[in-house]
């Protein structure tokens, strides 16, 4: 029955101390230990300099809904993929699908100013340090967003399947300029209510979207962090669609960026299908 | 490691005494960091940035408003009215890097000018003598301080198994046929707060380990506890006038274990 939990057979919660994961001589996973590569296209050498991208904004869409707003945006330039440790280059023939296994590195021809990074494979926790050093060492943004699902095993309150939700994170240095663009209205009025008010004090955040984060408050950078749920509706990706139309304003040509396009693509399914099955 | 200063911090030295949590059985070191941080004369003085702890974040869990102030995995604090430095660690150590990461507080701690260490911990109360299972909740420490007599004074008790966190010394150099089986004295040896004993010592640094029995559950009286010790030792000790301090519950212990329970089912 949802909602009732049996202590006897569950795992403990995620948060509490297991012994066994003090095993001192332990190898430590690789990887912790070898960080990802990055395969230029040849398209990215206009955009290089010195080897690195300076964009006025870096988009990273680590959830499946951002994954196929990115995937739908009808101009994007495949730049580069970052291959995880172990894996070999993809070749692939043909239109790239949300559901690759892969990390693409994009900008839009209508935006060049905007980089974009659509993470669909899963980053090791123990790997998303060296993962997210990877990417800051060759993208060297002036804003920072990162679009991440809501991790329901480490959120202290109640999430429901029926009605989206969404929660903000941010750095220090993005806090000071307010949250005056993260809204779904064009209009600048004091009425407009931010979208999203920050996540609930006592849970966490961890992984690929929390090294990120991270970085970006150690090194002064405005970022933020979108959590959505649920994973799958329809209203979540209008809603993001809405969010990033306004934020991109804040740079050149980005009113050019055509996610409200990319989220008509998207199929709509009614509110009640949405997880049906658990 | 590397230290972040937060801003406005550029150039300020911190305190030479520093508090650090090991991560134990009931968390108990983190929480009774967490009482510590909540004090209002103590401010976020910068970061640690560490590959091998584990990432994450969120919304200021200190209070008394999560007015959005972020909080990462790893930070570094100041209790400017009692000149102690904080450090309080959110998330475990990647599995099998604790002792690159012990050696990498010693060496940070070593760099910023500390002198004395104080590392909180809890021990499984599986491991505590039979003949003490009747006392109550009792503070047992392990240091290399010459000078053990406030802790006699305090009616702390030594360790019984310090010879065996003294075992941890070897261990920095790595694997050793002597840790073989799951005996007490590989129990001591082994756990976080000995390990960071060890390098804190290899450095010349005085460190003194804090330590409490505990079970894993609702372990926010363990941390009291600690906390309680802690400022008992720092007036004794240091003359600082803490103890009588009321104790700020941080904003996120209302739900450290956990949401609220789903009354709609009902």
């Amino acid at each position: 029955m949802a909602g009732i939990r049996d202590p006897l057979v569950e795992d403990p919660p995620p948060s509490r101390f297991d012994p066994e994961e003090l095993d001192i001589f332990a190898t430590i996973p690789e990887a912790a230990r070898t960080a990802p590569t990055i395969q230029w296209e040849s398209s990215a050498d206009s955009f290089l300099q010195t080897g690195k991208l300076h964009p006025k904004f870096l988009l990273l869409g680590l959830s499946g809904i951002s994954a196929n707003l990115i995937h739908h945006l009808p101009d994007k330039i495949l730049l580069g993929t970052i291959l995880l440790p172990g894996k070999l280059p993809i070749k692939k023939s043909g239109e790239h699908s949300p559901l690759d296994k892969v990390a693409n590195i994009y900008t839009c021809s209508s935006c060049q100013s905007l980089i974009i990074v659509s993470v669909q494979y899963h980053v090791a926790e123990e790997g998303a340090y060296l993962w997210t050093r990877t990417l800051f060492q060759v993208i060297k943004p002036e804003r920072v967003l990162i679009l991440g699902l809501t991790p329901i095993y480490h959120f202290r309150g109640k999430l429901s399947s029926d009605e989206p939700s969404y929660f903000l994170l941010e750095t220090d240095h993005q806090k000071l300029e307010g949250t005056a663009d993260l809204t779904t209205s064009k209009e600048k009025t004091e009425d407009v209510k931010p979208l999203a008010p920050y996540y609930p004090s006592g849970s966490l955040v961890d992984g690929l979207a929390a090294a990120l984060l991270t970085y970006c408050q150690l090194r002064g950078l405005r970022g933020r962090l979108l959590l959505t749920w649920p994973a799958e509706d329809y209203r979540v990706a209008q809603m993001l669609a809405a969010t990033l139309t306004n934020v991109l304003r804040l740079i050149p040509e980005g009113s050019n960026v055509k996610f409200l396009e990319s989220a008509k693509h998207l199929s709509k399914k009614p509110a009640s299908l949405n997880n049906l099955y658990i | 490691m590397e230290y972040i200063e937060a801003p406005g911090r550029a150039d300020l030295r911190l305190p030479p005494a520093l508090i650090l949590p090991a991560l134990s059985l009931g968390n108990v070191g983190q929480l009774a960091t967490d009482l510590l941080i909540s004090e209002p004369s103590v401010v976020k003085a910068g970061y640690l940035d560490d590959p091998y702890v584990l990432p994450c974040v969120g919304n200021d869990p200190v209070g008394p408003e999560p007015v959005g102030n972020l909080t990462v995995a790893l930070e570094v604090f100041e209790d400017v009215k009692n000149g102690l430095t904080i450090v309080q660690q959110r998330s475990p150590v990647v599995k099998g890097a604790i002792v690159e990461y012990a050696k990498h507080v010693a060496e940070w701690a070593e760099t910023i000018g500390v002198k004395e260490v104080l590392i909180l911990s809890g021990i499984d109360s599986g491991k505590r003598e039979r003949k003490e299972m009747t006392e109550g909740p009792q503070i047992y420490y392990v240091t290399n301080d010459t000078e053990t007599s406030v802790f006699e004074q305090l009616g702390w008790k030594v360790l019984q198994h310090s010879e065996a966190v003294n075992r941890a010394d070897r261990l920095l150099q790595g694997p050793t046929e002597e840790v073989d089986g799951w005996t007490d004295e590989n129990y001591y040896a082994t756990q976080p707060f000995s390990l960071m004993y060890s390098c804190c010592k290899e450095r010349g640094l005085k460190v003194t380990c804090l330590l409490t029995f505990c079970a894993e559950g609702d372990n926010i009286s363990d941390a009291f506890f600690v906390v309680d010790s802690l400022r008992r030792y720092l007036h004794q000790k240091k003359g600082l006038n803490i103890e009588r301090t009321p104790i700020t519950v941080p904003l996120s212990w209302a739900t450290v274990y956990g949401p609220p329970t789903d009354d709609t089912i009902w």
